[in-house]
């Protein structure tokens, strides 16, 4: 981490290459890349509503993002989001159904607790196998997120389901749902953003400003280089993969108590992924991953309304996603100023940026 | 008979997750590793159904699930090798890349959603004519007429990659880059030049590892149809050590525990049908949780 | 007689940014010789060879074999035209047999590309026995020690034909008994007709073997002498002429120049260290230890050798608080640490450098002032409450860098923008700062040059002056006897005796170090 602006900086030619991509599509679909993106932006932030519905996606893409920055910086990849998210999900789902007595002040934070505990359990095994077998926490965490998926399609298909055919639970009790706040069009947005970039700023802080964040760091940069600081490097592998989890888990609890106010099945649709996209545009700081997810949801938000009205395939979307994450990726070991040459403004701005103090 | 029964179904159930397991296996014996097997089986799958579209023969679909496999096997050179990125980012972005695509042409180029229309499919051991073989004919058919005949394909490749590491000089040159590439560059090897192709060939052998699930299972694509046995294969290449050998054991028990949930759900009908869904991968996590011994991974695997 | 020199090089120069590595250096050398080309660390020896062997294209200057000229672009042709270079950095395939090893590049091929296994095997078999070789061909490499590393590497270049051999500082990291192993290996050569080329700074062991003798000075080469024309003495003295007098040679003689030794005898004093009857189990390739007791004595530098893969890992990795004993106790100042996890150890003031101190000290990445914080933040000076104390850092970041000549622009860039060296001084400014009580140095000297080992030894010396002591553990004798006041060696995790420095014996140092007993 070199300074302040990097990230953002990182972000820029991702960003450019989403636009070329963008344009490449346009032209092969025979349509104006001018009128693509306005479509995009339209889908995404066009009236209220829309706005409403993109930040309420933000939410879920920076948790999940935070989940997967956070074990990153310990060194770990947490692929699991999908898996965590959705038992975590079903967890505050059924937690709210069965302690349906509790008052607000206690039902509320408990539920969504619920949620983001049950999404480090299921971190768990992961974490374990590689701390105890060395076996890559993207191979068991992948494996995980399909027994997930089908251990929660049966679960809402039988025992925790709402006793009719369609693959869901009952509706949460209104005690343990999170009102509308601020009323933006019809649909109105809850705290949740709001709570998910306080958790962001906090983790930020923990991250940089405490010697705590400070040994996690360490482990994530140099194993051996901590152990030999006397830093207990699993131990903070692990905390911070299970942390991992529970951010995951937290983002799906809060999907039901704030958006769809009960579980069902195939309740995902892929934020588990999305979270690797967000947390890698921003180069996994946590402060930044608030404008990567509001990026990613736009992007979300405007797949229908480009199905409708330029026929464009959703899919469309997440092909853009993932060239936005390759882009990412390459930059890793590839200077800007190979590209652009010295003379050229964003070669500048990069090394400028790096002599800023924080 | 039941033997029988699941003989077959372990065959046809081993058969795509060896190819894919064969294409991660070059990659990785090279040094780079590669968990975009995958999105190599999915591109592959969609290729195949296009190709066989496009030309009404399913020969050509095969051809054309290699080349879907291979173009993301280029990528992963490209960003991995040129761009030098975290080879495990890379592989996630194109799994990623692999569905969008596959679903965007799906759509774009079939005008559907979900599910591809029916195009021919390659021919059975029975259809292709196996009775006719001499000794073994009459009970192969019987034993086995009803898989494709991208099975017995991928058991032969299976044991030419064996022979190829063993006795030829190439695999030795592949093995080289993977332990070393300093020394193997001093040793006069063209160690991108063998990734690069490592990295094709495997792209090409998980292609038609997608190709048998849409044009030799079925006969037709469906959207994510590989449902994580790119990941099925990488385990597999854990518990094998990476070697030829050990994957061919690793992925027929895969295979095994496949086609056992398989014929117990028709049997096991009070059970509920999700669990025999998720045996595959319980059974995957399992064995990677009891395998016992140090597993060897190539010396400098991940390091460029 | 006038010979027609095998190798003539006229007038090479490279040079490397602002500084010459080599300046119109010329070198002949005659067939069937073995030639020593010396000189301290930095002369240009081993970038002179290089040049030879294809690996660096040098800036001005002619290449002849046997009167022809020849100019290679790649260590194939060189190796085509009969030249084999043995570099000091070993390449190896760890999980490839030896065999595979040795003729990886040029397998000879049937049709098909398969390999011809049993007929490649038989020459090996038979080149070995012909030069006194004893390599089990089909052994795992990586599993090897060291010298038997070293075979692989020479049958590598006489496999491939060459008559010409050139080894890099070949005897710097074997014990000595294996050196005599290797020097007789390098006279039946000679006998067999090849040429040898053999850099060095050991002058015993040029002495002992090389026909002639050329001298390299800064990049410049003094002169050449036949061997029974001229004395280590001489030879010595052209080496350091007009520098400071630097003990960096393999010459007992030189020692009584060193001024950085003590003046007498430090006084007998209380042991700051104790380890004993400590056993810890085996690792892959090091042996653990075996009922090994030592003392240290407060404010004494004690210098452990030995080599590799005889236990000064484990022995650092215990000290350090990362692997734990099966059996004795370690006692700091008399009171136990047995156990003790490193986060302690450091607050107790026991501090360790890591062998590969970049790879195992060093945060990539991460900015200058994060890699100083490293094993400093939990200590109340750099954080309270867990918040730190940025700018109490930085600035003590920033002392501490200007102390040791670090030239960076700003705290915030990645250590990965300093050199190699400056990491490296970084890393052991760390180590030694804030008055650690007693300090565990391993491969100190290692990848420095001349005169940044000589400035981290006098470092060492002063802080050891001021009271802090250190355990030194290392693989190069020579840096032992010059920084140790008393010296061990460990063989198979035993220490074989100890020794004061100043009356150190070279002959029973080599003896411990192969586990002959006294």
């Amino acid at each position: 981490m070199e300074s302040k602006l990097s990230p953002l900086l990182a972000m820029v030619p991702a960003l450019m290459v989403g636009i070329l991509f963008c344009m490449i599509l346009a032209f092969l679909l025979d349509i104006e890349s001018r009128e693509l993106l306005v479509a995009i932006w339209t889908g995404a932030w066009g009236g209220a509503n829309e706005a409403a519905t993109t930040l309420s996606k933000a939410t879920p893409l920076l948790l999940t993002g935070l989940a997967v920055s956070v074990a990153y910086q310990a060194g770990l990849l947490n692929i699991g989001g999908e898996g965590q998210l959705t038992l975590g999900a079903l967890a505050a789902a059924t937690f709210a159904l069965f302690a349906a007595g509790l008052p607000w002040p206690l039902l509320m934070p408990l539920t969504v607790l619920a949620g983001a505990l049950v999404g480090a359990l299921w971190a768990l095994p992961a974490i374990w196998l590689r701390s105890s077998r060395g076996i890559h926490e993207v191979v068991s965490t992948l494996l995980l997120n399909y027994v997930a998926i089908y251990l929660a399609d049966y679960l809402v298909r039988g025992p925790l389901g709402d006793g009719t055919a369609m693959a869901r639970t009952a509706e949460i009790p209104s005690a343990s749902v999170w009102p509308t706040w601020w009323n933006l069009g019809t649909l109105g947005v809850t705290a949740a953003p709001l709570f998910a970039v306080l958790l962001s700023c906090g983790f930020h802080l923990w991250r940089y400003q405490t010697c705590w964040g400070y040994e996690a760091t360490a482990c994530g940069s140099n194993p051996l280089a901590a152990r030999s600081a006397g830093i207990p490097v699993g131990r903070w592998q692990t905390r911070n993969f299970l942390v991992s989890g529970a951010l995951a888990g937290l983002a799906g609890a809060l999907e039901v108590v704030a958006v769809h106010h009960r579980f069902y099945a195939a309740f995902s649709p892929g934020y588990g992924f999305d979270g690797i996209t967000v947390a890698f545009l921003v180069n996994s700081v946590p402060g930044w991953a608030w404008l990567s997810s509001l990026l990613l949801a736009s992007l979300r938000s405007a797949d229908k309304w480009l199905q409708i009205s330029l026929g464009i395939s959703p899919n469309t979307i997440i092909v853009l996603q993932a060239v936005l994450l390759i882009s990412v990726a390459c930059q890793a070991g590839f200077r800007l100023s190979h590209v652009f040459g010295r003379s050229n403004l964003l070669a500048r701005l990069y090394r400028y940026s790096n002599q800023i103090e924080r | 008979m039941a033997t029988l029964q699941l003989f077959t179904l372990t065959l046809g159930k081993t058969a795509p997750i060896l190819l894919a397991c064969m294409g991660g296996l070059l990659s990785e014996r090279t040094g780079v590793i590669n968990f975009a097997l995958e999105g190599m089986m999915l591109m592959g799958a969609f290729f195949a159904v296009w190709l066989t579209f496009l030309s009404g023969s399913p020969w050509i679909g095969l051809l054309g699930g290699a080349a879907g496999g291979i173009l993301i096997g280029l990528m992963h050179s490209l960003i991995c090798l040129r761009f030098r990125a975290n080879q495990i980012v890379s592989s996630i972005a194109l799994n990623l890349l692999a569905a969008g695509v596959s679903g965007m042409l799906l759509n774009e180029v079939f005008q559907v959603y979900g599910t591809s229309p029916s195009v021919e499919k390659l021919p059975t051991l029975n259809q292709f004519g196996i009775e006719r073989l001499p000794v073994l004919g009459d009970t192969l058919s019987v034993c086995a007429g009803e898989l494709s005949v991208l099975v017995p394909v991928a058991i032969v490749l299976s044991l030419a990659l064996i022979a190829f590491f063993k006795w030829s000089v190439w695999g030795l040159h592949l093995r080289a880059c993977g332990e070393n590439p300093l020394a193997a560059k001093a040793a006069g090897l063209s160690v991108n030049r063998i990734r690069w192709l490592a990295i094709s060939a495997g792209g090409a052998l998980a292609g038609i590892g997608g190709a048998y699930l849409s044009i030799g299972e079925l006969s037709g694509f469906v959207e994510q149809m590989t449902q994580g046995r790119g990941y099925l294969a990488i385990a597999a290449l854990i518990l094998g050590c990476w070697r030829p050998s050990g994957i061919l054991l690793a992925t027929l028990f895969f295979g095994l525990s496949g086609a056992v949930s398989e014929w117990l759900a028709v049997r096991w009908t009070d059970l509920p049908y999700q669990l025999f869904l998720v045996f595959p991968y319980l059974v995957c996590l399992a064995v990677l949780l009891f395998q016992v011994g140090k597993k060897q991974p190539p010396s400098a695997l991940g390091r460029l | 007689m006038n010979v027609v020199p095998l190798l003539d090089m006229q007038n090479i120069s490279k040079r490397y940014g602002d500084s010459w590595a080599n300046r119109d250096t010329s070198l002949q050398v005659l067939p069937g010789e073995i030639h020593a080309l010396v000189g301290e660390n930095g002369a240009g020896k081993s970038t002179l060879m290089k040049i030879l062997f294809g690996l660096v294209k040098p800036d001005k200057g002619s290449v002849y074999v046997n009167g022809k000229p020849a100019f290679f672009r790649h260590p194939r042709e060189a190796l085509k035209a009969g030249i084999g270079m043995v570099q000091q950095q070993l390449l190896i395939f760890p999980q490839l047999t030896c065999l595979e090893n040795i003729v990886l590049g040029c397998e000879s091929k049937r049709w098909g590309g398969l390999f011809k296994r049993q007929e490649t095997e038989r020459q090996l078999l038979d080149l070995g026995r012909l030069f006194g070789f004893d390599l089990q061909l089909d052994a795992m490499a990586g599993a090897l020690p060291f010298a038997q590393r070293q075979q692989i590497e020479l049958l590598r270049v006489l496999y491939r034909g060459a008559t010409i051999l050139i080894l890099d500082e070949p005897t710097s990291l074997l014990a000595p008994p294996e050196v005599e192993k290797l020097l007789s290996l390098l006279k039946t050569l000679q006998a067999q007709g090849s040429t040898v080329i053999f850099i060095s700074h050991r002058l015993q062991e040029v002495f002992s073997i090389a026909d002639r003798i050329t001298i390299l000075r800064k990049g410049k080469s003094i002169g050449t002498r036949k061997i029974d024309h001229t004395s280590s003495e001489e030879v010595a003295a052209l080496i350091m002429a007009g520098n400071h007098p630097l003990p960096a040679l393999d010459d007992g003689g030189l020692k009584k120049a060193d001024p950085i030794q003590p003046a007498e005898e430090p006084p007998q004093r209380a042991p700051i260290l104790s380890l004993q009857q400590v056993s810890v189990p085996r690792e892959e390739v090091e042996a653990g230890l075996a009922d090994f007791s030592l003392q240290a004595r407060e404010g004494e530098v004690l210098g452990i050798g030995g080599v590799v893969g005889n236990g000064q890992r484990v022995l650092a990795h215990v000290l350090a608080g990362l692997k734990k004993v099966d059996k004795g106790k370690i006692l700091f100042r008399s009171r136990e640490i047995t156990g003790f996890p490193g986060s302690r150890l450091l607050r107790m003031g026991l501090r360790w450098l890591p062998a590969n101190s970049l790879e195992e000290g060093a945060l990539p990445e991460l900015s200058l002032w994060e890699n100083m914080l490293l094993g400093f933040q939990r200590t109340p000076f750099c954080q309270s409450s867990g918040w730190l104390h940025k700018t109490r850092i930085r600035n003590w970041t920033e002392q501490q860098l200007n102390a040791s000549e670090v030239a960076y622009s700003n705290l915030q860039q990645s250590i990965n923008s300093l050199s190699g060296g400056n990491q490296q001084k970084l890393v052991l400014s760390r180590t030694l700062s804030d008055r650690p009580q007693l300090v565990i140095l391993e491969q100190p000297g290692r990848g420095l040059d001349i005169h940044a080992q000589r400035k981290m030894h006098l470092r060492i010396k002063s802080l050891n002056r001021e009271g802090v002591t250190f355990l030194v553990l290392s693989y190069d004798l020579e840096e032992l006897l010059v920084l140790s006041d008393r010296i061990g060696i460990l063989y198979r995790g035993r220490l074989m005796g100890l020794m004061n420095s100043a009356e150190a014996d070279r002959q029973m140092l080599g003896k411990w170090m192969l586990g002959l007993p006294a």
